[in-house]
């Protein structure tokens, strides 16, 4: 860790002074919770006095985290304030690293599934991010800092996933996490077969309808993809020899499933039972790439061996089951039996709910199978960060990382702590004082908005006719 | 002779040796020792003794002597606190839920007041062992279709049968209070998106509450008539036309006797701020008793609630706020301010799998603001008062039923486990599907 | 209130909403009025000739041909007509007729799933100068409002088709036709449908429909240039309407215009137009004033929806409405001045309003929330026709120009202002006082009462049930019967045009509950009938006249 070095007494006093972040900011977004202001990247900051959790680096008592342009510049026990810093006096609280959740379906307008078709690898979550949806307000507020949005589990091969941080107040394009592989959904079992799903009479049913179907699709769409691959490759031949030739025509369809075959694009299974999962990986196995995740994955005890010889990861619950008949084997102690073997696994939210207190399903993981403090943690932190190949950026509390921090009131694997502070990039993206704060003049506002609506109306303003619903 | 002495005493040898079933007769006699006893309504006890026996609770006590024959568990290092209490689930009425097979929680129509979950409650139910195993021994199971869904019942999660699982039925009658649903929806039937205005959506909303105020009408004077009946003398008939009138029995009136004499209260579904003010309303005028169920914008109307004495059973703490602009905690620090409201409330889960993690829902709500002690009564001693069985269960004293529950540390963290189950008075085993699957691919090669 | 009564011109004895030609020479010369020429100095007091549609001579001591017509314009103010840049007028309302264009993907191959059929509103062909109809009462209204020039598309959709500018006025539909096309409108509504419907189902879906699509028409262009070039060798590219239609607008000739309203739209529109290069306008921008960056930034031209949303009247009373929407509801109206004050270029258009009066009243507003007046005249006439590519000959009063224009007794935004004279083509309208139209979107209450044949289409086979209904208000009652017997209704509801029937039915000794729920379109019904336990089949019928 380094060290600031000595500095003046005057600039100590200087870093004595406690200036809370983010009271009562920026108003120009229209957003009932309000996002933080100041852009200022060379900022410095300081928090100091904490019970640092690294995850990777083990637990630093009584420690400081130094913040410089939206990085970790220090972590250890003794770092000055350099002058102008921002101090935040942190004695008594935790920081752990910003919680990722490898399975969110916020922020998506205007559906979740494209689910009329089985193949549907061009449809992208990032056209339809929703940078005003309360939930990612809702789910910062729980500690999460960085998210894998993903497509719904409609369609065997589903779309385009996109990785964003919380970024509250951004738009859609800032919230991107910048340079994070990209991937892509898939889906097995009993939701892309339709099995719990009764169409409208006169409606045909979507093929497949069987398990045998869903692997159909999946063999079928990557053939496709490798026959795409040599049509491509046969007109660069040609044209590069002169000839005159059409290009074949670009299918966005396949584009992906090729970068998929390259190893560019990571594969998000969604699986239950322990047939589907090792049919995936024998499929993958076959066309040449590796599953990135498996997610769900309740039955991922059964075949912890073969997800680990394989190498993919495994993003599950904590402990929910029994909701579905694919669900009925699962059990808590999921995790801990595939970890014990190798897999690196995640605990994922899959529910803006769930995603607010994913520190506490983390706990869980101690509760049944026995892990340790630091292995629960990593399920929410590193773990979840390499599956999203970002764990070089994020994940841990390690100098040159983003500093995406979470300060909590006491220890985050117990039930009794809150969130009272999260940084995105070193910006103060939450902050419950300041939320407390504010919550009386945002009534305020409304309750003055909603008056001078009503006796507009009561003198008689022009009324159109409200505009279209899209 | 020597014959029978000999045969008596093979008997007894036996019966000595025969391995300790894990559900042992009725009959035993267990003595908790040197636990840290959390009994609700007194002090905690730092360091003392329970006896069990015949099922209940028999001693209680820094100072308490183990009889012969008990079999002692030494709790050492641990705490003891009464079984936790679900107030709303669906335990036994159903197993997987996209499986219409497994489930039977909502019967077609809008009034089936007397239909009786208890008889449904299925003892070998997965949900049952996986649930009591994180320390919750009692649950309200209620159905929920229509609009009076039928007779909640009040059940222990260990039994042969139903019958042995039973505590207290009918504890109420559920009934999801019609909402105002105006605006666009999806129709199941056209399949097609419409639009419903406010006013159709008032008009529908008070229809549906008209035929309620119909029904209980309708059971007043069932009751009446049936009073009449029981006291009329058998000579001849009063109105002297030679006609018989004999008293018919309708069951669907008849289970709505109770509520409308105010013996049986109705356990009323609502969570918005306008449904449980009409609730309210409603219960006022028809002169019935209710118990608010869900109730998640209660604190708005908490002033109300505590005026009436209307209980809640709040929940699930786990929930997203309703309204886009309630802050972030709106729900968790809900108990709080009913606390500090003074209406008395329990915790619900409105779940059936996930019932293990009642006692996460209350710690969030003590994380909240909830102070601790309160929330442990709300999972104990306040629903066993709401549902009329505080003389039976919700604390540790002599003459309750001993449903103890033996935790490694604070019952509310999640890394606490625990380490022996009384339901009933017997030791439950702490096995469930959940631990069989643990040991079975924990072991595979 | 502007009036839409007002000076009525009677001359030559030709004018009754249709304008006839004949020999009589149509000269004319407003003198003595305030002209707002607006993109010269407004003249306080002087003359505009036009002859023969064609604005001649304009300013402040202008000849009068002794053959002109002469109207006194003192105490009046003449404008260039005004432009309303989107409007689906004089379109058919059903939606276009499905595409010619086959579907982008087929679901995966099992021997027994059909080829779906093409897809609807996927055709960038269509044009609306080619449907269109201009009579009637909506265009009564947008005329006496002083509207003469519309840009007509219908709103929704995703290939909705290419706009046309037309006159609000004209002997036929192409004499009214001012240029066409003006651009490739796109929209973001996904046709299709749910987990059963066809594709594209979602918001991403549409998204990347619209991407795959240009990416076909690039590469239609690309192969028919390699294929002119030199066919030899080469197979030969299908003609194909929708992608040919697509090129001028891929090479940059001609817009897009993308119909959107929130900022999150909006940002989204601007980068699927920048990966292919487009020229483009965006069309609605009600949250333009959140997104100024990225409009200032990329010069984006604005088409600026004055539908400013309201509460709306059915709701739910103590409905709690998001802050996000009070404040929309409170700004929206500051949009426009927001713009200007960054700089934005925009024109106005009606958003949908069903009254043109509330389209001027709504641009008024804009004015009393901070937007210039004068800027709010270039965006209601020069922007526009800039904007739409129409600058040389409408949007203001110049010479050679079109003689669209329209005379008021007082300011514009003025709400007692009455519009007394209103020229398009050089030739007066007659101002008639506007009548309640028929909204386009509520439809007119529906009629039930009478005898329904229906049909029911069920798994054991067709049958026919027929239904003698009794509509009173939005009550329901009546007998229906069946092969089953005869059941009065016992419960019935008329909404909008949804009707709503429930009976019980003796099936098998069982008394089952029966309830129809269905939609009429005049003497047509058609819906679903459920059978409780039984299940929900598809049901139509008529109800013969006479």
């Amino acid at each position: 860790m380094r060290n600031i070095g000595a500095f003046s007494s005057v600039a100590r006093i200087w870093g004595l002074v406690v200036i809370l972040l983010g009271s009562g900011l920026s108003f120009t977004e229209p957003v009932s919770a309000q996002a933080p202001q100041s852009e200022a990247r060379d900022e410095v900051t300081l928090i100091r006095g904490a019970t640092i959790l690294t995850v990777t680096r083990g637990r630093i008592e009584n420690g400081s985290i130094l913040i410089r342009g939206g990085k970790i510049a220090a972590v250890g026990r003794n770092i000055t304030a350099p002058p102008g810093a921002k101090v935040i006096e942190a004695t008594g609280k935790y920081i752990m690293p910003g919680i990722i959740d490898c399975h969110s379906h916020i922020a998506i307008d205007g559906g979740v599934n494209e689910g009329t078709l089985a193949v549907t690898s061009m449809v992208r979550i990032e056209d339809v991010l929703n940078p005003t949806d309360i939930n990612i307000y809702r789910d910062l507020a729980g500690g999460v800092t960085t998210a894998n949005i993903l497509h719904g589990s409609a369609n065997p091969i589903g779309g385009l996933n996109a990785v964003i941080k919380l970024r509250w107040g951004k738009t859609a394009r800032e919230m991107l996490f910048e340079g994070a592989m990209p991937g892509i959904k898939f889906a097995l079992g009993e939701n892309p077969k339709r099995s719990n799903f009764t169409p409208p009479p006169g409606t045909p049913r979507r093929y497949p309808a069987t398990r045998l179907g869903v692997e159909y699709v999946i063999r079928e769409a990557f053939t496709q993809a490798r026959n795409y691959m040599r049509q491509w490759e046969e007109y660069e031949r040609r044209r590069k020899a002169g000839e005159n030739v059409v290009p074949p025509r670009r299918d966005l369809k396949l584009e992906p499933l090729v970068e998929i075959l390259q190893g560019k694009r990571l594969v998000h299974a969604h699986a239950y039972r322990a047939d589907e999962i090792l049919m995936l990986i024998r499929l993958a196995e076959e066309f040449g790439f590796k599953i990135a995740t498996f997610q769900h994955v309740l039955e991922g005890y059964k075949v912890a061996r073969e997800i680990a010889a394989h190498g993919a990861g495994a993003s599950t619950f904590s402990d929910w089951w029994a909701y579905k008949v694919e669900a009925y084997d699962a059990i808590p102690y999921n995790g801990a039996l595939m970890a014990r073997r190798g897999v690196i696994v995640s605990f994922n939210s899959d529910s803006a709910e769930l995603a607010r207190r994913l520190n506490l399903e983390a706990a869980k993981a101690m509760k049944y199978g026995g892990l340790s403090e630091d292995e629960a943690l990593a399920l929410i932190t590193i773990n979840p960060a390499k599956q999203l190949r970002i764990d070089h950026r994020v994940g841990s509390i390690e100098v040159g990382k983003d500093a995406d921090l979470v300060i909590y009131s006491g220890h985050p694997l117990s039930v009794y702590s809150i969130v009272e502070k999260v940084f995105i990039d070193g910006q103060l993206y939450f902050d419950r004082e300041a939320d407390l704060a504010r919550r009386a003049e945002l009534q305020k506002e409304k309750e003055a908005l909603k008056a001078r609506e009503r006796s507009d109306e009561r003198r008689g303003g022009p009324r159109g006719r409200p505009p279209e619903n899209p | 002779m020597r014959k029978a002495i000999g045969l008596i005493l093979i008997w007894g040898l036996l019966s000595a040796l025969s391995p300790w079933s894990a559900r042992a007769q009725s009959g035993e006699v267990y003595a908790i020792t040197n636990a840290r006893i959390v009994p609700i309504t007194r002090p905690v006890i730092e360091r003392g003794t329970i006896v069990i026996r015949g099922g209940k609770i028999a001693a209680v006590g820094q100072n308490v002597s183990i009889p012969a024959g008990a079999r002692v568990i030494n709790a050492r290092g641990m705490w003891v606190y009464p079984g936790f209490i679900d107030s709303g689930t669906t335990i036994g009425l159903t197993e997987i839920g996209q499986v219409p097979a497994t489930v039977d929680v909502n019967e077609l129509g809008d009034f089936n007041p007397q239909l009786r979950a208890i008889t449904a409650v299925h003892p070998a139910s997965e949900i049952i062992p996986v649930t009591r195993v994180n320390g919750i021994t009692t649950v309200l199971t209620t159905p929920r279709g229509g609009i009076l869904s039928g007779q909640a019942a009040l059940i222990n999660l260990d039994g042969w049968t139903w019958e042995e699982m039973l505590v207290k039925a009918p504890v109420g009658i559920y009934f999801n209070f019609p909402s105002i649903v105006a605006g666009r929806f999806f129709d199941p039937e056209t399949f097609q998106p419409r639009e419903r205005s406010f006013q159709e959506a008032r008009r529908q909303r008070d229809e549906r509450l008209q035929r309620v105020r119909q029904l209980l009408e309708d059971a007043r004077a069932y009751a009446k008539a049936k009073k009449a009946a029981e006291t009329s003398v058998p000579e001849g008939n009063a109105t002297g036309d030679g006609d018989l009138h004999p008293f018919l029995i309708n069951p669907v009136l008849e289970s709505l006797v109770p509520v409308v004499e105010g013996a049986l209260p109705l356990i009323v579904a609502a969570n918005e701020e306008r449904d449980i003010k009409a609730a309210v309303e409603f219960a006022e005028e028809q002169k019935v008793k209710i118990i608010l169920s869900g109730g998640l914008e209660a604190p708005r109307v908490a002033q109300l609630l505590k005026e009436k004495n209307i209980p809640v059973l709040f929940g699930p703490v786990l929930s997203l706020p309703r309204r886009e602009d309630d802050p972030y905690d709106s729900v968790f620090t809900a108990p709080k301010q009913l606390f500090e409201a003074g209406v008395k409330f329990a915790f619900l889960t409105n779940d059936a799998a996930n019932v293990r993690n009642l006692p996460y829902h209350a710690a969030m709500a003590v994380a909240f603001g909830l102070p601790r002690e309160e929330a442990l009564k709300a999972l104990t001693i306040y629903p066993a008062e709401i549902f009329g069985v505080a003389d039976r269960l919700g604390s540790i004293e002599v003459g309750k039923i001993a449903n103890l529950v033996v935790w490694d540390g604070d019952p509310l963290e999640i890394r606490s486990q625990v380490r022996h189950l009384f339901i009933n008075g017997k030791p439950v085993p702490l096995t469930s599907k959940h631990t069989q699957l643990y040991e079975r691919y924990r072991n595979r090669p | 209130m502007l009036s839409l009564w007002g000076g009525v011109l009677l001359l030559g004895g030709m004018i009754s909403g249709r304008l006839g030609f004949g020999q009589t020479p149509a000269v004319y010369a407003i003198k003595d009025a305030r002209i707002v020429t607006v993109t010269g100095p407004t003249i306080p007091k002087g003359t505009v000739v036009f002859r023969d549609g064609i604005i001649t001579a304009v300013g402040e001591n202008v000849p009068i041909p002794p053959d002109a017509r002469v109207i006194d314009g003192s105490g009046l103010t003449v404008y260039p007509g005004l432009f309303d840049t989107q409007t689906d007028m004089g379109l058919p309302t059903a939606p276009p007729a499905v595409g010619a264009r086959p579907g982008a993907w087929a679901a995966p191959s099992a021997p027994a799933q059909p080829q779906p059929p093409p897809l609807p509103h996927t055709q960038p062909e269509w044009l609306a100068a080619r449907h269109l109809q201009i009579e009637g009462q909506r265009f009564e209204n947008v005329r006496g409002a002083g509207i003469t020039n519309v840009l007509v598309i219908p709103s929704r959709g995703i290939f909705i088709g290419q706009s046309a500018v037309i006159n609000t006025a004209g002997d036929t539909p192409q004499r009214a036709v001012v240029k066409s096309p003006v651009a490739l409108h796109i929209g973001f509504t996904p046709v299709g449908g749910g987990l059963g419907g066809r594709f594209p189902g979602s918001l991403m879906g549409v998204f990347a429909h619209i991407r795959q699509t240009l990416l076909d028409a690039q590469r239609y262009g690309q192969h028919w240039e390699l294929y002119q070039r030199d066919p030899r060798g080469l197979p030969r590219p299908e003609y194909t309407e929708s992608l040919e239609a697509l090129q001028p607008v891929l090479r940059g000739e001609r817009p897009v215009i993308f119909h959107v309203n929130s900022e999150s739209e909006i940002r989204r529109a601007i980068h699927l137009a920048e990966e292919f290069h487009l020229k483009f306008i965006l069309s609605g921008a009600i949250e333009g004033y959140k997104a100024v960056d990225i409009l200032r930034e990329k010069r984006v031209p604005l088409l600026v929806s004055v539908n400013f949303p309201e509460r709306p009247r059915d709701a739910d009373p103590e409905a709690d409405e998001p802050l996000r929407i009070l404040r929309l509801r409170a700004e929206a109206p500051q949009n426009p001045a927001r713009l200007h004050q960054a700089g934005v270029k925009f024109a106005f258009h009606s958003g949908g309003l069903s009254h043109a009066r509330d389209y001027i009243r709504n641009v008024a507003r804009a004015v009393r929330a901070g937007l210039p007046e004068d800027v709010a005249v270039r965006a209601l006439t020069i922007h526009a026709a800039e904007i739409l590519g129409v600058a040389e000959q409408l949007g203001s009063i110049e010479v050679g120009k079109i003689a669209n224009l329209v005379i008021t007794d007082g300011n514009l935004f003025d709400e007692r202002t009455r519009i007394t004279h209103l020229f398009i083509d050089g030739r007066p309208i007659e101002l008639r006082p506007s009548e309640p139209e028929r909204p386009s979107a509520p439809a007119p209450p529906i009629l039930v009462t009478g005898t329904w044949n229906l049909t029911v289409e069920s798994p054991q086979g067709t049958v026919p049930v027929t239904a003698h209904l009794r509509q009173e208000a939005d009550r329901l009652s009546g007998v229906v019967t069946s092969p089953f017997g005869q059941s009065n209704i016992s419960e019935g509801s008329v909404s909008g045009d949804q009707v709503r029937f429930t009976l019980s039915v003796e099936i098998q000794g069982t008394s089952v509950l029966v309830t129809f729920a269905g939609r009429v379109e005049g003497d047509r019904m058609s819906g679903m009938v459920t059978a409780e336990g039984m299940g929900s089949f598809p049901f139509s019928g008529t109800r013969p006249r006479g």
